[in-house]
């Protein structure tokens, strides 16, 4: 019997009402407002003084959930000191060690499994207090135990994108081109800390005088966690949207704008790509309206940093019976890790997809990174890539005798080994595993160090269109146009479900998500599936996604991730596309109707 | 650049901080071999092993800088 | 959840008896009944199940266009009923246009005018409004932004039927079966505000149970129409809804007019003032402004929600253009 007693304590669940000196500390230890993260560069004083034109507005952003489908959770079950976790994770192997610590385990006797998984969008590393809590019940129970959360502790209690307050300057010269930047960003993470938003500002356009000041405020809320490209959607909507303030103010077309200060040559292209296949040009100089409903458009760019790092081992498998397995201690977050990983053995191989199967998701299989940052794919496929390849030596040797030549003057293909100067010398791969004098043969490869390289960034661009309702305020988004650079494509199906989900989330971050919060009782108002808003089907505009694979010499298969990259500029492109359409800007996230009806002067 | 989206090779290795400190990048390892610790980051989301959550078991935030120097009582060293 | 049984009544009296006892609840399509379960808002001991009567879930039509609605009749069914569709359009679109295809399926008409309402304090557990028998109406100095602007206090929450606020504009009579026997009353009477009791949004008595819906054909030459703003175009409630019921005379003039508000008041708001600057007057863009502006001319918004009356302004002003086949720019 546990018994608790409760008192109530002051409390502050707004951002600008923990900033006030009287406002209840939330941790006794400090001050509610942390020190800044500071970046400078060059001169900003000189660089406002040189502007034709700027801009000074303040720009917010709410509290954004992952609203992943399956909630946090676990299965637990226990075998003497030999651990089993059924486990909703992005990484397996850090579930695994730090359950390891948790229960002083060496990490071998712990064996995490993912099959699959129902989302996480970064807010799944590492054993959360459900899994270790599920852990500790199966130990005392000494039976399996179940916790999976309820929607509404996984809403409030399980990591959120952190709001954030831009305070944003930014000037140009008359060609457009920007000669400073400003930001003094306030962001609250909730009991937690990491809402900083200035990367954006730093790495989408060329400006060489740039200050961002990013302070995280602490209020009594659930913590943020890593969300789907931290910090940046936020940072992408307030910059994006100053950028198109001031190329009104310069009358230069806000594309042009941003190909004057675009420092990639890769978003160069993509941006006539895309304007091409978007119909800027034209969609941009025609306001078209149907009654009270306005049109307009918007583009904004996107980066990220979608490239590997090592540590990913593989292994590949040929059975006698002719199987082939690839194993590997990833998990699908549900970007098809599995099935790019079958296709890229396949290939290597020489063998059609069917007769690859990928196995993930389970620590007893080579080490795997967690899936975050983008760097799941470009992480895994070399080292599956690898091990195919060694797998395939092997066999090659295998075959050698049998077809009376060398081994390197064979080949593979459509699953049958061929002496590359006499074709019609060869042996079918299944016949070749008969031969294989045990069960198996068996290769591993790795994730070596990445090579030099062509660009350490990715670059993107999304360009959307919007109708707006100009008597009810509501917004509906009718169509996205998305240039992405992610190296390889490995599968075009999974790359562009890629996007969809990540313009689908930012539809979602643009006009209907807030985790609110109740000011006399510091409760969520909302946390459930219904009146926290999410899109559906009819508030999913068409997508029209675009790929331009820059052979990046990365790795030995050049892929890139790409799950961060594709969500980055989605918001931001809407928020653009609605201050293009109602003739002024919308500054506060989600564009909801009271504010769209009260930036046109209607309330 | 700090504000590189992720750059792993510039990230700190987790030198001297606190071995119950977890943040996302701490599950991958700098080139040296160390966890990823990057205190110039403005968007790590920091956890303590021992409560879970954001702060430590003295009720005080847990992060690169806080979670760093054997002055905090709670602090383990990384074996 | 607490536990709870589910029991089959042999017949209407009986249902009405088993319902008069404390603690029971009318399980319909329980698609709102189970939410409440889980919240535990509601703890019933024994779950009555209306579908083991018969003959509730039909739509009769009488040779002149009125129907005849049973309770268990689906929101899907209504809305895809050809009688339904052809004199009362209204009805029809306000049911297609509520919730979800899956909801749509299990949700009922008796239980779409008996659910509770979907003010985010009221659902939360943790909080005791002056709904669930607390003090205060948290929605007052709180977040209040789908809240009523219209015929709210003490309680300020929006009644969620999409259904009700057709039901009162064709005129509809519901009949309710009580132990001591039947009475009919007008839709527009069945619900109540929350000035007369904060904790009920209806006059049902423990034990009544709604056992069919009147709607009897609307005048001659009258057309009508529904038409609803929602955030989200999937799976969202309104921000406000209109239902207009027009009929001309030979002269083209306004000769009847209803025109009801949903999600606006604590029950469906029929608009007498706007009907009235209709009434005897021929239909243009200029009357329908007018008609709208009176409509809401009465709005006392909370802190949040002054954003509803542009809102529910222009439902009415549409709606009404659309029932006197004026078209309309958003067509
Ligand atoms: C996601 C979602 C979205 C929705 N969106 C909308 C919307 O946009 N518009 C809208 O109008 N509705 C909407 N609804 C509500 C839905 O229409 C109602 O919950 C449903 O109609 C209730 O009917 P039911 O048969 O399931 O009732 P139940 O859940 O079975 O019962 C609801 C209540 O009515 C009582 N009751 C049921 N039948 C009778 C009867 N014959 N006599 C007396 N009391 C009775 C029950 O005791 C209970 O208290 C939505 C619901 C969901 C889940
Ligand atoms: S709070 Fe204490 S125990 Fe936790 S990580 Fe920081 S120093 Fe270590």
């Amino acid at each position: 019997m546990i018994k608790v007693d409760y008192a109530p304590m002051p409390f502050v669940v707004a951002m600008e009402d923990a900033m006030r000196p009287d406002a209840p500390a939330v941790f006794e230890s400090g001050a509610n407002v942390g020190s800044p993260h500071v970046n400078e560069t060059g001169n900003v004083a000189a660089g406002f003084e040189s502007a034709e034109a700027s801009v000074d507005a303040v720009y917010t952003t709410p509290v954004q959930t992952h609203v992943s489908l399956e909630t946090h959770g676990a299965v637990a079950s226990w075998n003497g000191d030999e651990l089993t976790v059924w486990c909703s994770t992005q990484g397996i192997f850090g579930v695994r060690d730090d359950l390891a610590v948790h229960f002083s385990l060496p990490p071998e006797n712990v064996r995490v499994i993912t099959a699959y998984l129902g989302g996480g969008f970064g807010s799944k590393f590492g054993a959360g207090h459900e899994v270790i809590i599920a852990a500790e019940l199966a130990r005392m129970a000494r039976a399996p135990v179940k916790l999976m959360l309820s929607r509404a502790e996984e809403h409030v209690a399980t990591g959120n994108r952190p709001s954030s307050r831009q305070h944003v300057r930014i000037g140009a010269a008359r060609d457009g081109a920007l000669t400073a930047i400003e930001l003094e960003q306030h962001g609250s993470g909730g009991i937690g800390g990491g809402s900083g938003s200035a990367a954006p500002y730093l790495a989408l356009y060329r400006c060489a005088n740039f200050r961002t000041r990013e302070r995280n405020v602490y209020i009594n809320a659930g913590p943020a966690s890593p969300m789907r490209a931290p910090g940046w959607p936020q940072g992408c909507f307030a910059l994006e949207l100053a950028i198109d303030e001031l190329a009104r103010k310069l009358n230069l077309d806000r594309l042009e704008m941003r190909r004057r200060n675009n420092p990639s040559p890769v978003r160069a292209l993509e941006f006539d790509l895309g304007a091409r296949a978007f119909g800027w040009d034209e969609r941009s100089r025609t306001p078209k309206s149907r009654g009270p409903i306005r049109r307009g458009v918007g583009v904004a760019s996107a980066a990220w940093h979608g490239i590997g790092a090592s540590g990913p081992q593989a292994q590949c498998v040929a059975y006698r019976d002719g199987r082939v397995a690839v194993r590997i201690g990833t998990q699908d977050v549900g970007t098809g890790t599995r099935t790019i990983i079958a296709m890229v053995a396949a290939e290597e191989l020489g063998l059609p997809l069917r007769s690859v199967t990928a196995e993930i998701g389970d620590t007893r299989y080579l080490f795997s990174l967690p899936s975050g940052g983008s760097m799941t794919a470009p992480s895994t496929t070399p080292a599956v890539r690898q091990a195919a390849a060694h797998l395939k030596g092997k066999l090659m040797r295998l075959a050698a005798p049998a077809l009376g030549a060398s081994p390197e003057d064979l080949v593979i293909s459509d699953g049958v080994v061929r002496v590359r100067a006499e074709p019609n010398r060869a042996i079918k791969f299944a016949d070749l595993c008969r031969r294989i004098p045990g069960d198996s043969l068996a290769a591993d490869g790795e994730h070596v160090p990445n090579y030099g390289g062509y660009s350490m960034t990715q670059a993107g661009c999304q360009f959307a269109g919007v109708e707006v309702d100009i008597e009810t305020g509501i917004v509906r988004v009718t169509d996205f146009v998305a240039v992405h650079d992610a190296g390889v494509i490995v599968d075009p199906l999974t790359a562009r479900s890629q996007v969809n989900g990540g313009i689908i989330m930012g539809v979602g971050f643009a006009l209907f998500e807030d985790r609110r919060l109740d000011p006399q009782t510091g409760l969520m108002v909302n946390p459930t599936m219904d009146d926290y808003k999410l899109p559906g089907v009819f508030d999913t505009p068409e997508i029209r996604a675009y790929f331009v694979e820059v052979a990046n010499g990365i790795t030995n298969t050049g892929v890139l991730g790409m799950g961060e990259a594709v969500h980055v500029a989605a918001t931001a492109a809407i928020g653009c596309a609605v201050a293009d359409a109602i003739g002024a800007p919308v500054r506060d996230l989600p564009l909801t109707p009271d504010r769209v009806l009260a930036a046109i002067g209607a309330v | 650049m700090a504000n590189e989206p992720v750059n792993l090779s510039a990230r700190e290795s987790g030198a001297g901080f606190c071995a119950m400190l977890r943040t996302k990048f701490s599950y991958f390892r700098a080139p040296g071999g160390a966890r990823l610790i990057d205190p110039a980051s403005a968007t790590a989301c920091y956890t303590c092993m021992r409560t879970q959550r954001p702060f430590g078991p003295d009720d005080r935030p847990a992060g690169a800088d806080s979670c760093r120097g054997a002055d905090r009582a709670c602090f383990v060293t990384e074996d | 959840m607490k536990q709870f049984a589910v029991v089959a009544p042999a017949d209407l009296a009986s249902a009405a008896r088993m319902l008069a006892e404390p603690n029971r609840s009318a399980l319909a399509g329980g698609v709102d009944l189970l939410d409440l379960l889980k919240l535990e808002l509601a703890a019933p001991a024994e779950l009555v199940n209306l579908k083991a009567l018969g003959g509730l879930d039909r739509i009769e039509s009488a040779p002149g266009g009125a129907l005849r609605i049973g309770p268990l009749v689906t929101l899907n069914q209504l809305a895809a009923s050809p009688a339904v569709r052809e004199r009362h359009p209204a009805l029809a679109d306000s049911a297609a246009q509520a919730a979800t295809p899956q909801v749509r399926n299990l949700a009922t008409v008796g239980g779409n005018l008996a659910q509770r309402p979907r003010c985010w304090y009221f659902r939360n557990p943790d909080i005791v409004c002056l709904k669930k028998g607390g003090t205060k109406c948290y929605a007052v100095a709180g977040l209040n932004r789908y809240h009523a602007i219209l015929g709210g206090g003490p309680s300020f929450i929006v009644h969620p039927s999409n259904l009700a606020p057709a039901l009162v504009a064709y005129d509809a009579a519901v009949t309710l079966h009580g132990p001591e026997g039947a009475r009919k009353i007008a839709v527009g009477d069945f619900f109540t505000l929350p000035k007369i009791d904060p904790r009920r949004e209806n006059v049902l008595k423990p034990g009544e149970i709604i056992t069919a819906i009147e709607v009897p054909a609307p005048p001659a030459r009258a057309r009508s129409a529904y038409l609803e703003a929602r955030e989200k175009q999937s799976f969202d409630w309104p921000l406000a809804s209109a239902v207009t019921v027009i009929g001309l005379n030979r002269a083209d003039e306004v000769a009847y007019a209803r025109i009801v508000m949903g999600a606006v008041a604590p029950i469906p708001w029929r608009a007498p003032s706007a009907e009235k600057v209709l009434l005897g007057a021929k239909l243009d863009r200029a009357l329908a402004d007018r008609a709208a502006q009176a409509a809401l001319a009465g709005a006392a918004p909370l802190a949040h929600n002054a954003y509803k009356i542009p809102i529910a302004r222009a439902m009415v002003r549409r709606a009404i253009l659309r029932a006197g086949g004026i078209p309309d720019e958003t067509a």
